[in-house]
Order: structure tokens, then C-alpha cells, then sequence
């Protein structure tokens, strides 16, 4: 399976620059891949076209080399069960458990809450957080919060786990800490896509791609 | 709905917040309408009593008993009956008083005599009296009574005819066939069908002797106050799309603030139907909890503070408080939805 993108342009503003130029990029499964480029490059904006959550301006995304779907349930689906997310902030929901957070992905995949549970309580193990599953979301301190995500995008086992900046607002050793739960716990056959500026993270992972221009270059830059 | 229940449960301060707010949105509209609604019934039902929406239909040379009585099958009519005078008598137990008469049909004595149950001919020959005949006759209900002259005959039943028709209260009263013309036909109007019902009266005498004139049995100007056009014009007769538009709008808001949740869950992979249905049955429980704890409270109130708790009122309260809670079950989850829509990357970034 893998994740194509064939010569995406994407405006925000109908007629305005382009944000992405004729980006064209494939995610194949186990890999790591992280998106450098300052803040404003656009790295945002490729994730969430790799991640379904934004249809580009132009350009194609393929899936197993068809055409992702039109907006609709079976776009949802492809959502649910193929991709995991963790975004820079505030990607929880504040006042549910962090269980149920954990939980989340695999309930709206349509798991019955306790067998969700379950996989999510484990998932949390795995990343050092499982002591954690009683409390608030809203309690949590930002690496708690981030390690959270982190074990909702592995609890459901996805094909690709998409990263925005996990580490954007924590401390070096922190961001560490959720790298490792990130790269080391996942499926072997799960790829990972960061979007980060840090480039000691950037290191850890398999493939570097640099957006500058609004265009992808392999490497630092 | 396993979702909904968790966010409604989870969220319990803004849950309890908004169940606060509808219940006081619903329970005010409650309270205004069974507040004021009871007074008003009260008027209208006393107004009725009187004759408020009885109308009176003569003409030269007199009206139809027949297309009098066939009114009875018009819609929006409670009863209609027809009068004729039928000279005066005098009884072998009070010789030398004179007593008027009058011949009616069937569906007079639901006009004039409110209580009345009669419906059809009674199968016997007899008479009815008014009450103040009756007192002065020392007579009741079974006696025989004897016309001057006349073989005795049965006394059917003594009718009350003294609010609406005070004349005929010292009177005999014969039930006569619908055939011939009568002096008078009464009509007697549900309170919506009686401002249009005199033209359709007027339109059942058409083509009959002379012009029909149709006059109100009592006339606009004896009463201050109108209860049917005070009832129609009531604030919170429309009142309730304000509240039900006030709420929604709440509900909207909730979900604006909650945007970066709603795209959480769009992200995660959820569709919007069921984004939809999560928020419809969010809202839902909330305002069904909210209406029922809105109207226990306003009907507690109106029952503590010592005022009037009528079935009607109470009817025109869930009503008008329940069309706002069904118009807000419409509109709070199309008004989330619609918060929720446009880029899942773009609601992400409303934190």
C-alpha cells in the first residue's frame, strides 16, 4: 500500500500564491519521513493534503494508485482506518479521560467502547502513559498530552501516522521522549510522516524532504 | 449515542449550563402562557357562558325552521335552534295569569339552555318550562300540567333558559317540528368559527323570505374586551420561534466554541452524519431535559402564587413552550452542523 502525491498546487486564496507547487511526493508503508521548512512553508498544508483532511487546489493524491475519494462517508472511513494523527496542540478532547481519548480513534472506527478501551489501555503502556488513564485530558501536561495522541494514532494500527509538530511546544528532552513512543511502538508496516523544524528530529527518521518555495526537495536544504 | 452521552457527561458544567438556560427560556414562555392564558380562558369561557359567540338570525315574514335547524351539521357550529311565538296560555293551577309560549326546535334548548342534552323530538307529546314558569307553577320535571281547556300533558324537563334568553324563562316551551317559519334562528359558534360565521349564516337564508339580517346576540360594545382577538394577539402566541431562534442560537454558539473538537473528531475519521446525529442527540436530551424541568417549574409557580391552573391553559402553555422545543430540536443540530462545515484543516486550527 502507499500514499501518492502527483504535482499538488494548493492556494488559500483563489488566484493568490500558491502555498505548494507542483509537489509531488510517495509514502510507502514502514517508512519514516520527516517535513522540514520554517513556520509558513507549508508543511501544515502537505500534511493534511497526504492526511485527506484538505483537497488540494490541483494535483492528484493516490491510494494504492487510485484516486483518493470525493468528500463523503467512504473518504471518512478511508480516514478512520488508515490514518492516525497528532497534531501540534490541543488534539484531544479536554474534558474526557485519557482513556476515552486513547479510545477515540477505534470508537469512531465503530469498535464497542470497552474492546476499544482495552487496545487504547495498552496503547498507553506502550508509551509510558498508561498510569495516566483515569485522568482529565485538561490535566495532562503538554508531553503527557503529546504521548496521549500518540498512543490514539497507534491504538488503531494505521497505515500512515501523521505528525504536525508533535514536539512544536515541548522541551528537548520531552520531544525526545515522544519521538521514541512514536517511532519504536508503531506497527513495522506503519509509515510516519512528521512535520517538524527541529532537525535533530528530523534525523531520527528515514527520509528527510525540505519545502521551500512552496516546492519539496529531498534533504536538509 | 455513546458518544453523545460521554461528551454530555463529561462536560457537566456547560451541560448543567445549558439545561439552566433552556429551562429557563422554555419555563418562561411556559409561565407567561399559563399565566396569562388562565385569565384569559376564564374570560373567554365566561364570555361564552353569555352568549359571546351566538348570533341571531331574522327576516321580514320570518326564516326557515328547516334551514335552521340544518346548521347544526355546519362546521364550527356548537348548536342551532329556531324560536316562534306562540301566543299565551293560562294553567288550571294558576287561572287568570298568562304565560307566554313558545314553540322551538330540537336544537334550541342547547342554545338557550347551555346544559341541555336534549338532541332529538322527545318521543312523547310534552312541554318544557323555563325556571321562573316552573317556581311560579310549583311544578317539576314528570308532573302533568294542564293548559286551560286542554287535556293534561307530561312536563318533560324544566330548562335554565334564564342567561341567554331571560323572555322565555317564565314560559312554556313546546319542542315543534323543523317545518314552516320561525320568528328567529339562533346560532351558537365555536369562538374561531363565529367572526366568519355570520356571512355563511346569511348564505344558509339566501333565497328565502326577505333579506336575512344577522346581529350578534351580544353587541361588540357591551363587553371592554375581546378574549378570542386578545387570545390571537398574545406575545407569546408568537413568541415562541423568538425563544426557539434565542436557544438555537445558543447551541450554535456552544458548537463554535467547540469547533477544534468537532474537527478532532472530522480528522479521526468521523462523518458528518454522524458528526450530526452526535450533535442532534446532544442537543436533544438537553432540550427535552430542559422543556419538561421548564414546564414542572412555571406550572409550580403559577400553582405557589395562588392563580388559576386550568386544563386549557395549561394545554396552551406545553403547546406554545413545546412548539419552541420542537423547532429548537430542528434547528440546533442544522446550526451545529453548519459551524462545522467547510476545511476539517481549518476547524483544527480554531483553538
Amino acid at each position: 500500500m502507499s500514499l501518492s502525491l502527483h504535482d499538488i498546487v494548493h492556494c488559500y486564496v483563489s488566484g493568490g500564491l500558491p502555498v505548494l507547487r507542483g509537489v509531488s511526493l510517495t509514502v510507502e508503508l514502514g517508512e519514516s519521513i520527516a517535513i522540514v521548512g520554517p513556520s509558513g512553508s507549508g508543511k501544515t498544508t502537505l500534511l493534511t493534503i497526504l492526511g485527506l483532511l484538505t483537497e488540494p487546489t490541483g494535483g492528484v493524491v493516490l491510494i494504492d494508485g487510485k484516486p483518493a475519494p470525493r468528500p463523503g462517508a467512504a473518504l471518512s472511513r478511508l480516514r478512520a482506518q488508515r490514518f492516525g494523527w497528532i497534531f501540534q496542540t490541543a488534539n484531544a478532547l479536554p474534558r474526557r479521560s485519557v482513556l476515552d481519548n486513547a479510545a477515540l480513534g477505534l470508537v469512531v472506527q465503530g469498535w464497542r467502547r470497552d474492546a476499544a478501551r482495552a487496545r487504547a489501555a495498552d496503547a498507553l503502556a506502550a508509551v509510558g502513559v498508561g498510569h495516566l488513564a483515569a485522568q482529565e485530558a485538561r490535566n495532562l501536561s503538554g508531553g503527557e498530552l503529546q504521548r496521549v495522541c500518540t498512543a490514539r494514532a497507534l491504538a488503531t494500527r494505521p497505515s500512515f501516522i501523521l505528525a504536525d509538530e508533535p514536539t512544536g511546544q515541548l522541551d528537548h528532552a520531552t520531544s525526545v521522549q515522544v519521538i521514541a513512543a512514536l517511532l519504536h511502538n508503531r506497527p513495522y508496516q506503519t509509515a510516519v510522516v512528521i512535520a517538524t523544524h527541529d532537525t535533530e528530529i528530523a534525523r531520527e527518521c528515514d527520509r528527510i524532504l525540505h519545502v521551500v518555495d512552496g516546492e519539496l526537495r529531498e534533504g536538509l536544504g | 449515542m455513546g458518544e453523545a452521552v460521554a461528551n454530555l457527561r463529561s462536560s457537566a458544567v456547560r451541560s448543567s449550563i445549558l439545561f439552566a438556560a433552556l429551562s429557563v427560556a422554555f419555563g418562561s414562555l411556559a409561565y407567561l402562557e399559563v399565566h396569562q392564558a388562565s385569565d384569559l380562558l376564564a374570560f373567554e369561557s365566561s364570555f361564552q357562558a353569555a352568549g359571546g359567540y351566538v348570533s341571531i338570525v331574522s327576516a321580514q315574514g320570518g326564516v326557515s325552521a328547516g334551514r335552521c335547524e340544518g346548521l347544526n351539521g355546519m362546521p364550527g357550529v356548537v348548536a342551532a335552534g329556531a324560536e316562534r311565538a306562540e301566543g299565551q296560555a293560562t294553567f288550571s293551577s294558576a287561572p287568570g295569569v298568562l304565560y307566554q309560549q313558545y314553540g322551538i326546535t330540537v336544537g334550541m334548548p342547547r342554545v338557550w339552555a347551555t346544559a341541555s342534552s336534549i338532541t332529538r323530538l322527545p318521543p312523547t307529546p310534552g312541554f318544557f318550562a323555563g325556571t321562573a314558569l316552573a317556581s311560579e307553577l310549583a311544578v317539576r320535571a314528570g308532573l302533568m300540567l294542564a293548559r286551560v281547556g286542554e287535556s293534561p300533558v307530561p312536563l318533560l324537563a324544566i330548562l335554565d333558559v334564564s342567561a341567554r334568553a331571560p323572555q322565555a324563562d317564565r314560559s312554556l316551551l313546546e319542542i315543534i317540528p323543523p317545518t314552516g317559519n320561525a320568528d328567529e334562528c339562533w346560532v351558537e359558534f365555536t369562538p374561531k368559527a363565529f367572526p366568519g360565521g355570520s356571512g355563511a349564516v346569511a348564505a344558509a337564508f339566501a333565497g328565502g323570505n326577505g333579506t336575512p339580517s344577522v346581529r350578534a346576540y351580544i353587541s361588540p360594545d357591551q363587553f371592554s374586551r375581546n378574549p378570542t382577538s386578545e387570545l390571537k394577539s398574545r406575545p407569546q402566541r408568537n413568541g415562541w420561534a423568538i425563544v426557539a431562534l434565542l436557544v438555537a442560537g445558543i447551541f450554535a454558539l456552544v458548537a463554535w466554541l467547540r469547533r477544534a473538537e468537532l474537527g478532532l473528531y472530522l480528522a479521526l475519521g468521523t462523518s458528518r452524519v454522524t458528526l450530526a446525529t452526535m450533535l442532534a442527540m446532544e442537543s436533544w436530551a438537553l432540550v427535552a431535559a430542559g422543556w419538561l424541568a421548564g414546564m414542572l417549574w412555571a406550572l409550580a409557580i403559577q400553582r405557589a402564587t395562588g392563580n388559576a391552573l386550568t386544563l386549557g391553559s395549561i394545554r396552551l402553555a406545553t403547546v406554545t413552550s413545546g412548539s419552541a422545543a420542537l423547532a429548537v430540536l430542528v434547528l440546533a443540530p442544522i446550526l451545529s452542523v453548519l459551524v462545522a462545515r467547510g476545511s476539517i484543516a481549518n476547524l483544527l486550527k480554531d483553538r
